[in-house]
């Protein structure tokens, strides 16, 4: 009975979907997605040729329904790229540091930031062919807008520096900037270490800063000692053995220190 | 020949001695790198030069 009730139905849901399935068939096919502008060819102008259809009929062309392409900005004209603020001068970074050194024995590590000789520059631009032609660029000053401070570090394990931390000092243009650091090797041995240099550009307006990074480099110094005696041990060594040495080995000293006892004696 | 011993002695502690003053006292050398720096390298960082901040994803 109850079977009988529901065949009607499940005949009438079939129909259904088969009808449904037949529209959405005939409908239109989805377009497939668009490409990404980027992997579009270039646009160019679409010529369409008329076709044939079976029946042999001519058929027209459909109008070109996208629009004109879109004309780029001409590029071949002087291009006039931000220029950045900077330094109008060339500089010269001198490190100078002892490679050796005698255990007990401090020393000094020198890092001067100066204007080279030919600091001054002229900026010029334009070279087409060989005939060179000059222009001057107009960098802006950085000194004008920013201050600028030079800072340095020396990085070094075992080896007493002073000072350990970063040294800063203002940068003026045309002056020359110079770190010191004294350093006192621990023992004797191999140290390893790095000599940084970075300048900070201070805004004046805003106050913003903006580090850099100049210069890194690395430094190595051998501490020695001569027959297990320091630098301080061996001049005071040097000194008393000397006067010993000279007592001892001198072959008529000792007559000469009597004979000016027996003089003074005799006085 | 005790003597000539003294001599001996003594002479030899002077050498030693003298040896001890001048590595004592010898300038030690010093290294000197100087490297030129362009205008280039002294510019305000750029933009393109700055590492993109680092972001964690959970």
């Amino acid at each position: 009975m109850i079977r009988s009730a529901l065949f009607p139905r499940i005949i009438f849901c079939l129909l259904l979907m088969i009808v449904l399935t037949a529209c959405g068939g005939a409908a239109a096919a989805p377009e497939p997605p668009e490409a990404p502008a980027a992997e579009a060819p270039p646009e160019s102008p679409v010529v369409a040729q008329p076709t044939q259809d079976i029946q042999g009929e001519v058929v027209s062309p459909p109008v070109n329904t996208h629009p004109a392409p879109t004309a780029l900005p001409n590029t071949s004209g002087p291009v006039n790229p931000t220029i950045h603020p900077a330094i109008p001068e060339r500089r010269r970074l001198t490190l100078e540091f002892p490679p050796r050194i005698r255990a007990g024995d401090s020393d000094i590590v020198r890092l001067t930031l100066e204007v080279d000789e030919l600091g001054t520059i002229t900026p010029t631009a334009g070279v087409e062919g060989n005939l060179v032609q000059g222009e001057v660029v107009q960098i802006p000053n950085l000194y004008d807008t920013h201050h600028v401070i030079a800072e340095a570090r020396f990085d070094i394990a075992g080896l007493e520096v002073a000072p350990p931390d970063l040294v800063s000092q203002p940068l003026a243009q045309g002056q020359s900037v110079t770190f010191l650091w004294s350093i006192l090797p621990e023992g004797v041995g191999n140290y390893r270490g790095t000599v940084w240099l970075y300048l900070r550009f201070v805004d004046k307006i805003s106050g913003e800063e903006n580090p850099i990074t100049v210069s890194a480099q690395s430094v190595d110094i051998e501490s020695v000692n001569f027959l297990g005696f320091s630098g301080s041990l061996a001049r005071s060594f040097g000194v008393t053995g000397s006067i010993l040495g000279t007592v001892i080995g001198f072959p008529f000293f000792e007559d000469i220190v009597k004979f000016l006892f027996k003089r003074r004696n005799s006085r | 020949m005790s003597r000539r011993i003294r001599i001996l002695l003594g002479v030899l502690i002077l050498v030693i001695s003298i040896s001890f003053l001048i590595w004592g006292f010898a300038p030690t050398r010093r290294e000197t790198r100087v490297q030129p720096i362009a205008p280039s390298e002294l510019q305000l960082p750029t933009p393109e030069t700055r590492l993109p901040e680092l972001g964690v994803v959970l």
